[in-house]
């Protein structure tokens, strides 16, 4: 059975003051799936994804045009509540930054900030964000320790679990191994093969083994305009535009 | 050959330009401790100066001057903060915080004679009916205008050494800005901020200038803001300018000393603290 729509984006354009970054986008990103994002650098991946959980409203002078429903309710309509809206799209960014605090008060950061004081239920939700996140056996018995004594894959991990405490509906990850050795990378791509079943997933990446190993849905964008999209399968195995193919085997120049 | 004699004539140069710091270090040091150290003791700390200051301690003086430092801190470190945290958080670059970094460059740069000046005219003379005339806190306030551009500087640093991608995090969560501002740029720019505190006390603590028009050599306790006090500096200013003492000249000049190199010693700890902050980066 299809899975619905969590995400469906109509028409989306972004300027940077004067420069068109996307171009008329239309996609749709399915309940607990993984939606992998891949084109060359500089086409507005990035861009894109921030769009999602309007990142881009920090940016001076973005403007944007178009909608992107979230359970079918606009992000953009002017009574949405960004806080909200972040607490339900959550980020993980290409660098692990984890505050310069213990692992417990990064996990708790978030739960904090939307009101959460009691700590039986912080440690609760730190818990099962670092177990969801395959961290908690390497951690647990030391989580007052500084989360920048961790290694960069563990950081990593921790930022997702950072994410995971908010208890987000959809997890954004901007290129999250790009800063990482193969085998950290192994373990976020397993986490984000458990993670696809509770979360919907989007993610942007440079690595075509990666993109076909962990998604469902690839999007290939290129000079801002999201050229082909379809099941992962098919855009690997046979891509209808050229400019897809030429891409993914290598030959893009 | 001639570049190795070069070389060591360099190096001897330099050697001989290091010496010499230390030994004017040394010598200042070493004249105020010698002619000083005969008159310090805790009574000359903590008594009321007797005689006309010949005997008897120097309390007032401290009193005073710790009072003008608070005053002087009370006023800029707010407002010195609350600009640096507008600068780096609430405005993008532009002309608008061109101009207040150019105003805080420029009040850097006025003489320390002018600011004093400038609170006579201001807090003796235009607002002397609020202020007391030539009150402690006339004297603070001149203070804190002059320590005003050190702070701005100082916390404007702190704050943007926070990193850029930590307050994306914060607000990739749903942390509001104020959220993100109190719990990952304030606790991230505390040790530059307070490095930033510390130099001016002792800038405060240490300038006779802007002062000197408002602060008279007076042996009481002062009874409040709005009364007149005494500072060390400017009753070593007084002492020695009319020859009452040099015992107790000197006296307060090691006190005065003392003071400032405690101070700085702190910021070194709290620079230790800044940089292993830094790692994070
Ligand atoms: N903050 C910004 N201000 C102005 N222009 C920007 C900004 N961020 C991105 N751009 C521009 O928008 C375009 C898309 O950038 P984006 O970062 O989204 O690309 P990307 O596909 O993520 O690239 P990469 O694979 O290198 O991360 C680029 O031309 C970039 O220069
Ligand atoms: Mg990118």
């Amino acid at each position: 059975m299809d899975s619905k729509n969590k995400i469906e984006v109509k028409d989306l354009n972004l300027w940077y003051a004067d420069k068109q970054a996307l171009k008329d986008n239309n996609l749709h990103i399915k309940e607990r799936k993984v939606t992998a994002l891949i084109g060359p650098s500089g086409c507005g991946k990035s861009t894109f994804v921030r769009c999602i959980n309007r990142m881009n409203d920090l940016i001076d002078g973005v403007r944007i045009t178009g909608s992107i429903l979230l359970d079918n309710k606009n992000i953009y309509d002017k009574d949405v509540d960004v806080v909200a809206l972040r607490k339900r799209v959550g980020m993980v960014f290409q660098r692990p930054n984890p505050f310069p605090m213990s692992i417990f008060d990064n996990i708790a950061y978030g739960p904090r900030i939307h009101g959460i004081k009691d700590k039986d239920s912080l440690r609760k939700i730190v818990e099962e964000s670092l177990v969801g996140a395959a961290l908690w056996d390497e951690v647990s018995d030391r989580l007052g320790t500084n989360a920048l004594d961790l290694s960069g894959g563990q950081q990593q991990r921790l930022c997702i679990a950072r994410s995971l405490a908010v208890k987000p509906e959809v997890i954004l990850f901007d290129e999250p191994c790009s800063a990482l050795d193969p085998i950290a990378t192994g373990k976020i791509e397993d986490l984000i093969h458990e993670l696809r079943k509770k979360y919907t997933i989007v993610i942007v990446t440079h690595n075509m083994q990666q993109a076909a190993r962990v998604s469902d849905f690839t999007g290939f964008f290129l000079l801002g305009k999201l050229l082909e999209f379809g099941k992962t399968r098919d855009i690997f195995e046979n891509p209808k535009k050229k400019e897809t193919e030429d891409y993914i085997t290598g030959r893009f120049g | 050959m001639l570049s190795k004699n070069a070389d060591r004539l360099a190096k001897i140069w330099l050697w001989l330009s290091a010496l010499v710091i230390i030994l004017v270090l040394l010598s200042v040091l070493g004249y105020v401790f010698i002619n000083g150290i005969g008159a310090i003791s805790v009574s000359f700390l903590l008594d009321m100066p007797q005689n006309n200051w010949r005997e008897g301690g120097i309390y007032p003086a401290i009193v005073g001057s710790l009072i003008v430092v608070f005053v002087a801190l009370a006023f800029a470190a707010p407002v010195g903060v609350g600009t640096a945290m507008y600068l780096t958080e609430f405005r993008t670059e532009g002309l608008v915080t061109r101009i207040i970094r150019t105003s805080s460059d420029a009040l850097n740069a006025v003489p320390s004679i002018v600011f004093g000046l400038f609170g006579l005219s201001l807090f003796v003379f235009y607002l002397g009916d609020y202020t007391g005339g030539p009150s402690l806190l006339s004297a603070g306030l001149t203070l804190g205008f002059m320590i005003l551009p050190t702070i701005i500087r100082t916390s404007e640093v702190a704050m943007r050494n926070v990193p850029y991608a930590e307050r994306m995090e914060s607000f990739g969560m749903g942390a509001s800005k104020l959220q993100t501002i109190r719990n990952i740029v304030l606790p991230g720019a505390v040790p530059g901020i307070a490095t930033g505190l510390i130099l001016s006390i002792g800038r405060a603590v240490g300038e006779t200038a802007p002062i000197i028009f408002m602060v008279a050599l007076n042996p009481t306790i002062p009874k409040s803001l709005f009364g007149s006090g005494n500072t060390l500096t400017t009753q070593l200013y007084y002492l020695s300018m009319e020859g009452i003492s040099m015992k107790v000249a000197f006296g307060t000049a090691l006190t005065l000393m003392l003071v400032i190199l405690t101070l700085n010693a702190i910021t070194r700890v709290f620079k230790k603290r800044l940089s292993r902050n830094l790692r994070r980066c």
